[in-house]
């Protein structure tokens, strides 16, 4: 209706100049933003478990023998792996892990059947992602009985003697990207992306309602101001305050809980970056709609809490139903821990990264666009 | 400008829910011209005062401010106008300084270091600069919250209720700065409430 004035980058730098100057005197706020992530990474010491099934996995089958079928079959059977992709190289299958689109790569060697046959005990593979261990556990923990299971029907009669011996196949199990299952490997890159949640959507949350509750927002309407550089202005500062966070996290996982970091940081600082902008923005569009500031608050617990229980923080990802893993698909939180995993354990590259970075940033594009609209320029 | 009409507005009502709290008011400033507007409380003194810059939308009612239409060019026509708020409406967590630093980024005024440094000490707030907003008391938020609706050297004053709560000799400043500025050429709109 009203002709806007352009956009002007002066005065986006004057109202990050008075944010940044407000969040500097509002030294409780300040600790906070340090306190929060301290108190969590204390808390969080233990893990949560449940018995995911239906894990995608792929399979490198190079034997042509009948036992080698069976084999696949039982894994089929037993409900824990999902056989989504078949590979020709085992390059192909360590792609595959690295990129998070299986957990699991089974290989079955060449001549498989006949070593078995010949009581040579031929050697199986199974190759696993275990960067979040209660996903992986209980499937690996099944794979023995599963496997002596499958070929008793197998090795019967002259065979017989082979179900004798311990075991018929040499059995390999490869835990991929942290050896040693210990679960805060997994938690505690993850708590990053929790705390940036839920302190990010805080912040900016309260923005625009405390401008309102302060009565400052007639005054700030009166002037020439656009939404978009009201609204861009408020987040830029806290960007800072969400890096702070980051890197106390990175410390206090690589010197106190002794995470690896196989990855690029500075990659993990781009990526960072977007995820907080993500947060920030979905805040900021909460305050424009919220009418005072708990209001606020009481929308940033409705989205943080199904973040944390959907995203695969709490509950492996891949064990929860499709319909609680579609709506998981939609935060950020749920992309942002695949990534920081993805990098800190697995050494992923930035191609690696991307396919699970694009929903962060349509995201981050939606919830400002949805703000800019429903900033109201008027007091009615 | 002069003879020229600073307000031209007429039919202006705003109406909250069932409630009519601006009915059918017209009204004409010339330029230059200091116009005083009274009224009790809750007649809606700070209503119509929203309207004319735009922070309400009116649901009737037409005409213009220094020439724009107030219902469609409200954008234009805040970059023109000053408004001193009833209630005090500058940041508190932000010096003296600050806050007219911000307001001047915020209309993009020229040399604006310049700007901030002179009505600080037209205003007679140099000593007191970098004092917090909030710790000033209430005579010298009012100087702060004048001086910094001057900073953009805006065509048309608006004022609500600007003397309320201030002491005596504090008044008498205030309005000995408003016919100086009147001498200069500016329109002001000033509001208060009936006493008595
Ligand atoms: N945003 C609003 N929503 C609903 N009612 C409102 C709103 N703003 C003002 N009112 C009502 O409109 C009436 C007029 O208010 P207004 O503030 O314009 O009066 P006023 O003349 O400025 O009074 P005062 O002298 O006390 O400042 C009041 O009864 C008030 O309760
Ligand atoms: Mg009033």
């Amino acid at each position: 209706m009203s002709r806007h004035p352009k956009f002007s980058f002066s005065r986006l730098v004057g109202i990050i100049v008075k944010e940044f100057t407000q969040m500097r005197r509002d030294r409780l706020t300040f600790a906070m933003m340090l306190g929060i992530p301290l108190l969590q990474l204390t808390l969080f010491g233990y893990a949560i478990n449940s018995d995911p099934r239906h894990l995608p996995a792929a399979i490198l089958q190079a034997d042509r023998g009948p036992q080698g079928r069976t084999l696949l079959y039982a894994f089929k059977n037993s409900t824990y792996f999902d056989f989504t992709r078949e590979v020709k190289t085992e390059q192909e299958g360590h792609d595959l892990l690295a990129q998070g689109r299986v957990q699991f790569v089974v290989n079955i060697p060449e001549n498989f059947s006949r070593d078995l046959l010949r009581g040579d005990r031929p050697q199986l593979l199974v190759e696993a992602d275990a960067t979040d261990p209660a996903a992986t556990g209980f499937a690996l923990g099944a794979l023995g009985t599963l496997m002596n299971g499958a070929l008793k029907n197998d090795l019967k009669g002259p065979l017989d003697y082979l179900n004798q011996t311990d075991s018929p196949i040499d059995l390999r199990v490869h835990s991929l990207y942290n050896p040693e299952i210990n679960t805060q490997y997994n938690i505690v890159p993850g708590l990053m992306g929790v705390i940036l949640t839920m302190t990010m959507i805080m912040i900016t949350g309260l923005a625009i309602t405390r401008e309102r509750e302060r009565g400052t927002m007639e005054n700030l309407l009166s002037m020439p101001t656009r939404p978009s550089e009201v609204l861009i202005g408020k987040i830029v500062p806290y960007i800072l305050v969400g890096y702070i966070q980051v890197a106390v996290i990175l410390i206090a996982a690589y010197f106190l809980f002794h995470v690896p970091i196989h990855g690029s940081i500075p990659l993990l600082l781009v990526v960072a970056l977007i995820f907080i902008a993500a947060n920030l923005a979905m805040g900021i569009t909460f305050s424009t709609v919220a009418k005072n500031q708990l209001q606020a608050m009481q929308m940033t617990f409705f989205v943080f809490l199904p973040s944390i229980l959907l995203s695969g923080f709490m509950f492996p990802f891949r064990g929860m139903p499709v319909w609680a893993q579609t709506i998981g698909e939609v935060f950020p939180l749920t992309h942002f821990l695949r990534i920081v995993r993805g990098i800190l354990l697995k050494g992923n590259g930035l191609y690696d990264v991307s396919r699970e970075l694009w929903p962060i940033a349509l995201f981050a594009a939606i919830m400002l666009t949805v703000g800019v609209k429903r900033y109201r320029q008027t007091l009615d | 400008m002069n003879g020229e009409l600073a307000i031209d507005v007429r039919g202006m009502t705003k109406r909250f829910g069932d409630r009519t709290v601006v009915n059918d008011i017209a009204l004409q400033v010339r330029t230059g011209e200091i116009y005083g507007f009274l009224g009790p409380n809750g007649s809606g003194k700070t209503t119509f005062i929203r309207m004319l810059c735009g922070l309400l939308r009116a649901d009737a009612g037409s005409g213009t401010c220094l020439g724009h239409d107030v219902i469609t060019e409200s954008e234009i026509i805040k970059r023109q106008v000053g408004y001193m708020t009833q209630r005090f409406s500058f940041w508190e967590d932000l010096s003296i300084a600050e806050n007219l630093d911000f307001v001047a980024r915020m209309y993009d005024v020229k040399n604006r270091r310049e700007a901030v440094q002179r009505s600080l000490e037209q205003l007679g707030l140099a000593g007191r600069q970098k004092q917090l907003a909030g710790e000033l008391s209430g005579g010298w938020k009012q100087r702060l919250a004048l001086a910094a609706c001057l900073i953009h050297q805006p065509k048309l004053l608006l004022l609500d209720e600007p003397t309320a709560g201030v002491d005596p000799k504090a008044r008498r400043d205030f309005w000995e700065q408003i016919h100086i500025l009147a001498g200069e050429g500016l329109t002001f709109l000033i509001h208060h409430a009936l006493h008595g």
